[in-house]
């Protein structure tokens, strides 16, 4: 059952904080095991369909029914799965997991060294103080035991590491980065700034802040522009645990990788108050093996790690490990999305673009800037992403009238300039927002995770307001063809994470501390987005890739102090 | 000359797509031929064959046939249509015949091009009145009840387009850009982007 090789720190994932977590602690010399439940993925050799045309793919890439209906009910609902990615996805039919009746909730999980670092969005924004003050100003949740003075090096020491390209606009709520050159915003997009930002004095519209590169750093190339990002990228210009922290770790000489290895639980030692040992189950075989470390980072992903947690049960912690709080896996956030519209803009019909770029326009927060706005009805805000870009033929040709030469030859010319807002909304940290072991156990005999996830009113009051704002500001910039998007997509879609291991000064009521470290057990850290205690309205990587750096800086202090 | 260096050769000069076409025409194989899977009949075949040229005929640049659209379109049809829409499918090839055997007594592959052209119009008119769902994409998920002629005419933009002789004659093909300009006229491009 146990390995006899000894480890320092054993880090459960390989996504985004697991990649962090590894580079960090290998770099300070320690060794460390990272162990991934899903199939390894090489850097470069493993992009198998990167910048493969249509024509070479399997139906022109073209959805496969059967097999997604079958193997992808869940996971086909991601943004740009199709042919080209869905080797990363996770296999829903072989990996279920509990919705209850009227609670859909969409889980979309990579199943893949790297993790969703392959097949992420790449948008990267800081927090700011009106996120870390928020729950103690309106007293939703619990007060966030850092600010953004204690995160602020951890944020610049991610960047200049990822590389970030985004446009600097001194907004105390945005704060800005260490940033490469921002990307261009084209024609259409520069025309719908300057008419909003005329409207709307208060609000800004801005390039979206990615980590994709704009300069080579290291031996990372700039972005070729290609478009697809999600197929992976051999240049590395985008992060991706594969292109960056992967290779970091490596190098140290002290990091061990262990694909197909799901950690199934924790082993407890309750005189020490640590825990002593990983149960892994080798997804190839179902065999069964346990690994010990000094320190343990559970990095397997907002529900994943809250999973691992839930079902460490033991006769003295029937509830779960580190869940003395009785918190665990409650407070689970996602964010608002699928809220806004959709439009056209006339005026460029003459106006083309060159290059594919793996960006969008931003709309960093406006409401509630103050702490809370009397004129509306909610509390929190929202950003929007927004592109303007021609349609194409593959959206448009139904709209080409006729057939033949004619027709053909119209077919070379676009459609008209499109343009969408997307807003993306705080979400409340709700008790009963939860996720919970249901009874019925996977393949490998592990409970499944049940997810009663829902939006509350003080989201649907938000959602009006996005709703009414894009129409608003589509109408201020000379839009037409305005076609607002009333539904918020189902809980999960967005992919943004939050809660169920959350943060706090109180043993009584949070998870992890200050640095991450589970109140109950010293030498255990939860670094990625289960530790957050509200979700902001930006994009969560970044947060989670800093705190994951700062907890890996304290947790070898700690160790090298002999606290843990 | 062996076929992987006649391939090659053609290939230098028409892409390899074309090259696939054009060798198997100059073996005397049917560019449309019957695959094992096929549910389409020979003579289904060749009225796919033919209407899907009258959508997007040769030019300068290759029609439907050269791209190998007929074959994309019976292997859809065939292996990946749902029952439902094949039925839709199948019948809208039988009233296209119908069509021409009422108005020239011949059905549809003896009619001359004026004739075809004027039953594929009648069913264009007789679907003008099907709105698509919003956001429908020739990759998304389709409506299984569209009209034959929307089926028909997407199948052939999407096997068209998609194809290397569409995608890199027809339309402006680069894979890998280096750069990005967000304001270019679009003259200096002529044509729009495959993707």
């Amino acid at each position: 059952m146990s390995e006899s090789q000894q480890f320092d720190a054993i880090v459960v994932g390989s996504g985004i904080t697991g990649g962090w977590a590894a580079k960090e602690l290998t770099e300070k010399g320690l060794k460390v095991l990272v162990l991934e439940r899903g199939k390894q993925v090489e850097h470069r050799a493993g992009y198998v369909t990167e910048h493969m045309p249509a024509w070479q793919m399997p139906d022109r890439g073209l959805f496969e029914r059967e097999e997604y209906d079958r193997d992808y009910a869940i996971q086909s609902r991601a943004r740009g799965f199709g042919y080209a990615t869905r080797h990363f996805w996770i296999n829903d039919r072989e990996n279920p997991y509990v919705q209850p009746p009227g609670m859909p909730f969409n889980w979309l999980r990579a199943d893949v060294v790297g993790g969703r670092s392959l097949v992420w969005g790449r948008h990267v924004y800081r927090f700011s103080d009106l996120d870390f003050e928020a729950n103690k100003k309106d007293g939703h949740g619990i007060d966030w035991p850092i600010r953004y003075r204690d995160i602020a090096p951890w944020y610049s020491h991610v960047e200049k590491f990822i590389g970030v390209s985004g446009q600097a606009e001194g907004l105390e709520h945005l704060p800005d980065g260490e940033f490469q050159p921002p990307m261009q915003m084209n024609v259409v997009e520069q025309a719908f700034k300057k008419r909003v930002e005329a409207k709307y004095p208060d609000r800004r519209v801005t390039i979206g802040r990615v980590a994709v590169l704009t300069q080579p750093l290291g031996d990372r190339g700039a972005c070729h522009y290609c478009g697809p990002c999600a197929r992976g990228c051999s240049a590395g210009a985008y992060f991706s645990s594969q292109s960056s922290t992967l290779p970091a770790a490596t190098k140290t000489g002290n990091l061990t990788l262990r694909p197909d290895s799901l950690v199934e639980s924790l082993e407890y030692d309750h005189r020490k108050r640590r825990v002593n040992a990983v149960r892994v189950i080798d997804t190839r075989t179902g065999a069964r093996q346990k690994y010990t470390a000094r320190l343990v980072f559970l990095c397997a992903s907002t529900f994943a790690s809250a999973q691992v947690l839930l079902n460490s049960r033991s006769e003295r912690h029937p509830e779960g490990l580190a869940n003395s709080s009785g918190t665990l896996g409650r407070y689970i956030m996602v964010h608002y999305h699928g809220v806004g519209a959709t439009a056209t803009m006339p005026g460029f019909e003459d106006k083309y673009y060159y290059g594919n770029r793996p960006n969008t326009m931003y709309f960093p927060r406006f409401r509630n800037l103050g702490g809370e706005d009397s004129k509306l009805d909610f509390v929190r805000g929202y950003g929007y992403q927004s592109m303007a870009m021609p349609i194409a033929w593959s959206s448009y040709w139904h709209r080409v009238p006729g057939f033949g030469a004619d027709f053909k030859r119209a077919m070379r010319k676009p459609g008209p300039w499109f343009i969408f807002l997307e807003g993306f909304g705080e979400h409340l940290p709700y008790a009963d927002n939860r996720i919970t072991l249901e009874r019925a156990t996977d393949r490998f005999g592990v409970p499944q995770l049940r997810f009663e996830v829902t939006f509350r009113e003080n989201e649907r009051r938000m959602g009006a307001d996005i709703l009414r704002q894009s129409v608003d500001m589509l109408t201020a910039a000379g839009a037409a063809n305005i076609n607002p998007l009333p539904e918020p997509a189902v809980p999960g879609t967005s992919i943004h994470e939050y809660g169920g291991a959350r943060m706090g000064n109180d043993p009584r009521e949070s998870v992890v501390n200050a640095y991450n470290q589970a109140h109950d057990a010293p030498n255990l850290f939860i670094t990625d987005g289960a530790c957050m205690s509200s979700s902001s309205c930006v994009n969560p990587s970044l947060t989670f890739m800093a705190l994951t750096a700062r907890a890996a800086d304290y947790a070898v202090g700690q160790l090298r102090a002999r606290a843990v | 000359m062996n076929r992987r260096a006649l391939l090659q050769a053609l290939g230098l000069a028409l892409g390899a797509a074309l090259a696939e076409h054009a060798l198997a025409a100059a073996e005397g194989g049917a560019l449309h031929a019957k695959s094992a899977a096929s549910k389409l009949d020979a003579a289904q075949l060749e009225m796919v064959a033919q209407l899907a040229e009258l959508i997007l005929p040769r030019t300068e640049t290759p029609g439907a046939i050269d791209a190998g659209v007929p074959a994309f379109i019976d292997h859809i049809v065939s292996d990946w249509y749902s029952a439902d829409e094949r039925a839709i499918f199948v019948e809208g090839l039988r009233a296209v015949d119908e069509f021409c055997v009422r108005n020239y007594a011949r059905d549809f592959v003896a009619c001359d091009t004026a004739q075809r052209v004027a039953a594929l119009q009648s069913l264009e008119q007789q679907a003008a009145s099907y709105v698509p769902p919003p956001g429908t994409s020739v990759f998304g998920k389709p409506d299984e009840r569209s009209p034959f002629f929307f089926k028909l005419k997407l199948l052939t933009v999407l096997g068209y387009y998609t194809s290397e002789a569409g995608a890199t004659s027809e339309l402006a093909f680069n894979p890998v850009p280096a750069r990005y300009d967000g304001n270019v006229d679009f003259a200096t491009v002529g044509k729009q982007w495959t993707s």
